[in-house]
């Protein structure tokens, strides 16, 4: 009998797959149960599927809050990364460019907000946020956003600015350009994929941020983590769901955009101090 | 155009020296070639001129102007880097017209200036339509893109930093023809670094040779090739070999059982039998001749017998590896000698004999 029988290489296509399959249903398991109670109309225990299918809860999440927190989300997300962008871009570029003592140092500062548990952060960020009265307002949750997410930016600005060649800026000086001009001629518009690309990081992450909301906004400010985390809570399964499956579609759509402008020669040194 | 004046410059980094204590003239509408090994000091120098880098001390002169402190903006000196720095992201036309745009000349005028220097570097009128972008160009072109860009501003100096180190050979020796024929058309004053001897000579007007951070030897191209002045020139300058020899018991200095005649040890220092000495001399000037060859004057130089069997072909020549000891010697020759004995001549004037112990 010969090595490769049909038998065999039939075990192995089997085999195969058995293995997508598998992975598929990891991947994609949890998801579809999100998709299931988004168009469950009833659904009671022991069934296995829904007894009543539909759309009634995606009309009733849009007609409802839904709009509303994912308006809120929206516009702080917008100022969020605008603000980030604004401050981390001109520093990024000193800590790219010039001799800067405890450069390394700088950079780490950054990362602390990441680094700590968040709920003890910002359970006593709120107490502080209470006595400068921004607090429930819109003001006091992007500050708490800007302050996590400077560190996306910064680091992948100063890897960008890093890998614009600084003889492109010498060519600009011994033009007559001053540094300034040189900045916004020669520097900026080499940098623009990376600064899309940390934006869309920036902008993500504000969108999905939940603790620093919830803790900082509520009980005004509400983005659509927070509103799904209080239909979880108050056992509306179908609208979390649908909630979620609203939150999961910037992420994915950003994320292919995302691949498309952050080249592999900008992040080569991320982090390289 | 005026005269550029360096007076003692210095800079050091951490622990070496890149220039110690330099001082050269550059005369107007001259084209000066500095020379040297890697790490001799070339391009600090450059860039020091340029003002991307502060001296440590000395002063730098733009004619009666003193632009030791001013920033490269203020100082009219223009660059024209070894790998183009042309931005990516502009357009050929607007890569050319940056200093322009800078000094708010009007658009009609940048237009024609523009066009003008395109056409002096020898650049076809194609490259500047508006989509034309730096990167679609041959190297070539896109360094006479740099050189327009450069001179488009009229600059009180020209620097050019291994301008054509990135080139193949061809294209190399042309653009050098065409960089000097530019320089001297335009009258402008001009500093070209390099580490390739034959573009130094080819356009130079004044060679500046370089070594350690220092200036060792200043003079023509002829100059600095036939009467190199020290033992780091000759052993720089040309084709050259370093051999050992010693003195012999009655004085002569001896190369492998071979006495050198008629060739003084520089700087007259007198040498005691024993004594190790350094032969420098060129394979260029290594002839070959027939076994039964007999020196026509009295002997002067020196006479080597030897067996011509190594050879390679380089291309319209012959050359021929010689074994004595555990020393090598070259010579090229059109002819080719194969396994049959020969005689190796050098002229006395070809060789120069330096003390082993003598610093460059």
């Amino acid at each position: 009998m010969s090595g490769t029988s049909v038998f065999s290489k039939g075990i192995r296509l089997t085999g195969r797959l058995l293995l997508y399959a598998a992975a598929l249903f990891l991947i994609l398991g949890p998801l579809s149960s999100l998709v299931i109670w988004s168009l469950a109309e009833q659904w009671h225990w022991p069934a296995m599927l829904p007894q009543r299918w539909g759309t009634m809860y995606w009309e009733k999440a849009f007609r409802g809050e839904l709009m509303n927190s994912f308006v809120t989300g929206l516009e702080i997300a917008v100022i969020v990364t605008g603000v980030v962008i604004v401050l981390a871009v001109p520093l990024a570029y000193v800590l790219a460019r010039f001799h800067i003592p405890f450069k390394a140092l700088i950079l780490v500062l950054f990362l602390f907000p990441q680094a700590f548990p968040s709920l003890p952060v910002f359970a006593n960020l709120m107490t502080l946020f209470y006595r400068w009265d921004i607090a429930g307002k819109v003001s006091g949750v992007v500050l708490v956003q800007v302050g996590a997410a400077l560190i996306y930016s910064l680091w992948t600005m100063v890897s960008v600015f890093q890998s614009v060649p600084r003889v492109l800026e010498d060519a600009a000086y011994s033009m007559g350009a001053s540094r300034i001009r040189a900045f916004f001629d020669v520097s900026l518009p080499l940098a623009v994929p990376g600064v899309v690309a940390s934006g869309i990081l920036v902008f993500l992450y504000s969108l999905d941020e939940f603790t620093g909301t919830l803790l900082i906004g509520s009980p005004f400010v509400k983005t659509l983590p927070v509103q799904m985390y209080l239909s979880s809570m108050g056992y509306e399964m179908q609208i979390a769901s649908v909630t979620s499956l609203i939150i999961s579609i910037p992420g994915i759509l950003f994320l292919l955009l995302f691949q498309r402008f952050l080249k592999a020669e900008y992040l080569s040194s991320f982090g390289r101090i | 155009m005026v005269e550029i004046r360096m007076e003692n410059i210095v800079k050091k980094y951490r622990k070496t020296t890149a220039l110690d204590g330099v001082t050269l003239t550059l005369k107007p509408g001259t084209m000066t070639v500095v020379l040297g090994p890697s790490g001799c000091g070339k391009t600090t120098l450059l860039h020091i001129l340029a003002g991307l880098l502060p001296a440590d001390s000395g002063k730098l002169f733009f004619g009666e102007k003193d632009v030791t402190t001013l920033r490269p903006q203020e100082r009219g000196a223009a660059l024209v880097f070894q790998n183009y720095a042309l931005w990516p992201h502009m357009s050929v036309f607007d890569n050319i017209a940056y200093g322009l745009r800078l000094k708010k000349v009007p658009r009609d005028q940048i237009v024609s200036r523009v066009d003008e220097i395109t056409k002096l570097v020898g650049l076809p009128e194609e490259v500047l339509d508006s989509r034309r972008h730096p990167t679609e160009l041959s190297g070539g072109q896109q360094q006479r893109v740099a050189l327009a860009r450069a001179l488009v501003v009229s600059p009180s100096l020209l620097l050019m930093d291994e301008p054509l180190s990135n080139l193949d050979a061809k294209v190399r020796s042309r653009l050098r023809v065409y960089i000097r024929d530019v320089q001297k058309r335009v009258g402008i004053t001009a500093l070209y670094v390099t580490h390739d001897q034959e573009e130094a000579f080819s356009i130079a007007d004044t060679v500046v040779l370089m070594n350690r951070g220092k200036i060792i030897q200043t003079g023509t191209s002829e100059e600095i090739y036939d009467h190199p002045e020290s033992r780091f020139a000759a052993e720089f300058i040309g084709d050259s070999t370093v051999l050992d020899g010693t003195v012999s018991a009655d004085g002569r200095v001896c190369f492998e059982g071979n006495d050198i005649r008629g060739v003084p040890i520089h700087s007259n220092t007198t040498a005691k039998p024993g004594d190790s000495v350094q032969i420098i001399l060129r394979f260029s000037d290594v002839k070959i001749r027939p076994a039964s060859f007999e020196p026509k004057e009295p002997e002067t130089g020196l006479l080597l017998s030897a067996f011509a069997k190594e050879h390679m072909y380089i291309g319209a020549k012959y050359r021929y590896v010689f074994h004595f000891g555990e020393q090598t010697v070259l010579a090229d020759s059109e002819t080719e000698y194969r396994d049959e004995p020969v005689k190796l001549s050098i002229r006395r004037d070809a060789i120069r004999i330096y003390k082993k112990s003598e610093a460059s």
